[in-house]
């Protein structure tokens, strides 16, 4: 949601594009490219680099997330899936009127454990920025925060055993959040690394955020 | 300190803001054999610590260390800026009892004036293979990871950084039983996650672009976790 406030003269002076690209890396080629992307010298090089390894498969990139905003206004892009997942759950029920055999028990053809909850995560990558641009436009003060939420696997938690000796489960989602909030001065249209996370899967690998914002004069 | 004072007069200020100076913030967690750790061990304090974190990249690169996490923060002066990497691990914390001590629920369990309702349903010879039926209803999350979170004030003289610094690994070792019982031999009902945590919090003075050791665990009887640490003034942009 972008939030609407009254501007001045000078904040309608420049429209900002934010931009954060979220790339997972093999370990090895992460570590040789941190030094290079870290040292603003190098970080035209090192983020040259970093595309032809997408380009040629070598690298992934997870998320290419652009912002169009204001000045010295918040502005948000996030890209989810909405995933719902039980967090209560009634325990099964036996009919009123159920003989009590244990043989016709055991057999009983349904055993239910109904999920009367539910809660929703948004997984995926999301991107907040609030940029301030100087009076020239060539330096930005920028406050953001970048994270991407990965749905792992279920995770089964034992819920009992049948008469049977069927296991009961219920399942819960297990998440991954890679996340960074940041403060910075930054130059007009500059890439910055603004995280470096290790990832559980795919194994040896790390995800790198990127963030650039650029400002433009207003029409 | 002059030129300092002269990049902070030519910087272009946001509005009216003072320029200020931002800081970067590295931290590098890795997991080295006990041995290694007692031979790097000299050179963990001081100014030789930059040559001892190429040495460990270089054990990364071979296999001989392990990387557990190297995030990466900036901070404008005086600011609050945080990164973590976490996996949600989700547990349960209370159950629906089991009515009637096991097999369904049943929901007419006190009309049928039973005492116990498996009494009457379950042979003797039975018992000790009687059902468990306890149904998980809360939980609670846990994040297992690593965080870096400070807050960074540049000295006058831009190469010393006053750090607020709180970086902790928090690791989920895996679910113990907690009830062992004939009924429950042969199922995880009621296993609860345990994590091990490894964290400094800490507020110090260091030189800019320095490495520091900011932490060391051990973690069993030959093997050890360093946390390291650095952190670079950046200047206002001209």
């Amino acid at each position: 949601m972008v939030l609407l406030t009254s501007a001045s003269a000078d904040d309608l002076k420049w429209n900002v594009t934010s931009e954060c690209q979220m790339i997972v890396l093999p370990q090895k080629v992460a570590l040789s490219l941190l030094p290079g992307l870290k040292d603003e010298a190098k970080s035209e090089a090192g983020m040259a680099k970093v595309q032809d390894l997408i380009a040629k498969g070598e690298a992934t990139l997870a998320a290419h997330l652009i912002a169009k905003s204001k000045n010295n206004e918040k502005v948000e892009a996030e890209t989810a899936e909405e995933l719902r997942y039980a967090t209560e759950h009634n325990p099964p029920q036996l009919p009123v009127n159920a003989p009590e055999d244990i043989e016709v028990l055991k057999a009983w053809p349904v055993v239910a454990i109904s999920p009367i909850s539910f809660e929703t995560r948004n997984v995926g990558q999301k991107l907040e920025a609030d940029v301030r641009v100087g009076e020239d436009g060539k330096v930005l003060s920028v406050g953001a925060v970048v994270q991407h939420t990965r749905f792992l696997r279920w995770a089964k938690t034992d819920a009992g055993t049948l008469a049977n000796g069927k296991q009961l489960f219920v399942e819960q989602p297990i998440f991954h959040v890679a996340k960074n909030t940041c403060s910075l001065t930054m130059r007009n249209g500059q890439w910055i690394l603004v995280g470096v996370h290790k990832l559980v899967e795919p194994a040896e690998t790390l995800e790198i955020f990127l963030l650039k914002v650029s400002a433009s004069p207003a029409p | 300190m002059r030129a300092a004072f002269a990049a902070l007069l030519v910087a272009v200020p946001i509005h009216g803001e003072e320029p200020v100076w931002s800081v970067r913030a590295e931290l590098l967690v890795v997991q080295l054999p006990l041995r290694e750790v007692i031979r790097l061990e000299p050179r963990l304090r001081g100014s030789k610590v930059g040559a001892v974190i190429e040495e460990i990249q270089a054990k990364i690169a071979g296999g001989e260390a392990q990387l557990i996490a190297a995030p990466v923060i900036w901070a404008r002066d005086g600011e609050r800026t945080f990164s973590e990497t976490v996996e949600e691990v989700r547990y349960s914390t209370e159950y629906n009892p089991p009515h009637a001590q096991g097999f369904f629920a049943p929901p007419g369990a006190a009309a049928r004036a039973a005492p116990n309702f498996a009494d009457v349903l379950i042979p003797n010879a039975e018992r000790l293979s009687r059902p468990t039926l306890d149904v998980p209803n809360t939980y609670e999350t846990r994040n297992a990871g690593h965080a870096l979170e400070m807050e960074a004030r540049v000295d006058k003289d831009t190469r010393t950084i006053e750090l607020a610094v709180f970086a902790h690994d928090v690791s989920f070792t895996g679910m113990r039983r907690i009830l062992k019982t004939p009924a429950h031999a042969n199922d995880a009902l009621f296993a609860q996650p345990e994590f091990r945590t490894l964290k400094t919090t800490t507020a110090i003075t260091m030189g800019s672009g320095e490495w520091v050791l900011l932490n060391r665990s051990l973690l069993t009887a030959d093997r050890c976790e360093l946390f390291f640490l650095r952190a670079t003034a950046v200047p206002p942009l001209p």
